[in-house]
């Protein structure tokens, strides 16, 4: 492999790592209060609230939906309108969080739905109110759930960031299309694929790691 | 300290309204240990509940230290919890925090600042006897060791009222008689009043003062402990006054029971022993002054705050007379005698 095609594996690499934690980031910050939302204004949940549950689930469930190359293209005006441009790898943050951002909420709801309902029964009786319920009990109870869904998140994104090339988005997909793919290069193709591998094998260790010494669940 | 006055809670469902609880009345004085107990879905739960309004009543008045709780607001509401501490079954302590952190959660949704929390949280892991267990996480601690850190935590803002749901249904006999005490001490030393529910007599004649029996969602039966084991009224309480002290014959006698007398046999007695009768000496004294012979076939006595409950089965042996003197003379001493059919010598071979 020739030295510049090194660099563009270094490059690649740096660009997917960039489109996926920042993107990743970006759905944390909006899907912890949105998966929040989903779960407390359930029927007899703390802040009970049916039409915004209905609301917010219809809207997570529609992004849900579309295919992901396909949102990709779909809301190129608004990332115009975000990020000032529709191409590279800035462009491709956009598309990416937009799609993981339901993806995480559903997973925050679901983390906090299995803290026991007892707990919620307690901190009530304890007479705490909802904002302190959900900061003192769910979100801390939840936490080893929620980093475990963040990995998840994590991992998902590094498979939709190949898809990103599509717009220009750069990455190690990208890398792996134009030279393995479309020029014959095997070996930019193994290696673009290793470097894959050792990522998400990388970044399910840690997400483990971290999970379980914030777990302190019996078994 | 509290009182329940004309408490109704009915759910609505698809096959129509359910009532869960019917016309209940209950109050717990101050520093008072109120037990209810009931079967499984008699409504027990819905009722301890209601008390912290963790379920609304459908209509009637909680009232907690003079407050009547269904007229407040949220907030309000939240600012009487504080002073209500409450235990339950599954101890539902945080698996994230620690022993410490548990505890001194009450504190901190109070705003406490951090050396008002250290000293309380310290004092009180000092009476629950987990002192050492302070920066442990629960699921490293044992059922038993669960509960007193869940006591622990109840008591954190000194509330004047303790509900416990249950608090020993889910622990071994033995550390369930270390709860009680635990409970009993901290009701006497801190004036806490306490209600409790339970499907466990033992649990109520351990430590209640007032005992009330519910089924079917209704009080059928709201007395002293020492009445209820005296003179239970109901099957249900009858039930459950038995369960801890055995009223049924063994198989093989009650098989050979006749209803008439049988000459030259035994009669079969059941006497209920209640306070001082239960301190003499009666049988002694029957087979001195009456030349019977009596044989004890089954017996219990239960010590009830200062009073003590007993209940013996027996057979008289003893001629006619004799043996009607003999029922006479216990019948005076105020116990009561039951006579429950005779046995011929034959069939029911004493060895």
């Amino acid at each position: 492999m020739s030295p510049q095609m090194i660099g563009f594996l270094v490059s690649a690499t740096w660009e997917t790592i960039e489109m996926v934690v920042i993107s990743c980031a970006i759905a944390v910050v909006f899907g912890l209060p949105l998966g929040v939302i989903l779960l407390v204004t359930r029927k007899h949940h703390v802040l009970e609230g049916v039409t915004i549950n209905r609301v917010i689930g219809m809207i997570v469930n529609a992004i849900r939906s579309i295919p992901f190359i396909i949102l990709l293209v779909a809301i190129t005006p608004f990332t115009q309108l975000v990020v000032g441009t529709s191409i590279g790898t800035v462009a491709a943050i956009v598309p990416l969080a937009v799609a993981a951002i339901p993806f995480f909420a559903r997973i925050v709801e679901s983390a906090m739905k299995e803290v026991p309902a007892g707990l919620l029964e307690a901190s009530q009786a304890m007479g705490a109110s909802p904002m302190q319920i959900i900061r003192y009990v769910l979100i801390p109870e939840a936490m080893p759930s929620m980093i475990r869904g963040i990995t998840l998140t994590l991992i998902t994104l590094v498979g939709y960031s190949a898809m990103a090339g599509a717009i220009g988005g750069g990455g190690l997909g990208d890398l792996a299309i134009r030279y393995g793919y479309q020029r014959f290069e095997i070996s930019v193709m193994v290696a673009t694929v290793l470097i894959l591998i050792v990522m998400v094998q990388g970044l399910q260790l840690i997400g483990d790691g971290l999970a379980n010494r914030l777990s302190h669940h019996e078994n | 300290m509290i009182t329940l006055k004309n408490v109704n809670k009915h759910y609505e469902s698809k096959a129509g309204r359910i009532a869960a609880l019917t016309d209940i009345n209950l109050s717990v004085a101050p520093g008072e240990i109120c037990g209810v107990i009931g079967k499984s879905g008699a409504g027990k739960s819905t009722l301890i509940r209601c008390v912290n309004l963790l379920e609304r009543p459908s209509n009637g008045s909680v009232i907690v230290d003079g407050q009547d709780l269904t007229k407040l607001s949220q907030s309000e509401l939240r600012q009487v919890r504080h002073r209500i501490g409450m235990v339950f079954q599954h101890f539902n302590l945080l698996s994230t925090r620690t022993v410490y952190q548990n505890v001194a959660l009450p504190l901190q949704l109070l705003k406490k600042d951090k050396r008002e929390i250290d000293q309380a949280v310290l004092s009180l892991l000092e009476l629950t006897g987990l002192k050492d267990k302070a920066q442990a996480y629960p699921s490293q601690l044992s059922g038993g060791q669960k509960q007193r850190i869940a006591i622990a935590r109840a008591l954190a803002t000194q509330p004047k009222v303790l509900l416990c749901d249950e608090m020993t249904s889910a622990l071994d006999p033995e550390t369930t008689t270390s709860i009680l005490e635990l409970i009993k001490g901290i009701n006497q030393k801190m004036n806490l009043s306490i209600l409790l529910i339970t499907h466990e007599m033992h649990v109520i004649k351990s430590i209640s003062d007032h005992v009330a029996v519910i089924d079917e969602g209704r009080i059928i039966e709201n007395t002293d402990i020492v009445s209820l084991f005296k003179d239970p009224k109901t099957p249900v309480a009858k039930r459950f006054t038995e369960s801890i002290m055995s009223h049924e014959l063994p198989k093989l006698l009650s098989q050979q029971l006749k209803t008439t007398p049988v000459t030259d046999g035994h009669t079969v007695i059941r006497v209920t022993f209640k306070g001082h009768a239960a301190a003499e000496p009666v049988i002694y004294h029957l087979v001195k002054t009456y030349q019977v012979q009596i044989n004890i076939l089954q017996a219990n006595l239960e010590y009830l705050h200062n009073e003590t409950i007993g209940m013996m089965v027996a057979t008289i042996n003893g001629g006619q007379e004799e043996t009607e003197r003999a029922l006479c003379a216990l019948r005076d001493k105020d116990l009561s005698v039951e006579v429950l059919g005779y046995v011929a010598t034959d069939d029911w071979v004493l060895s």
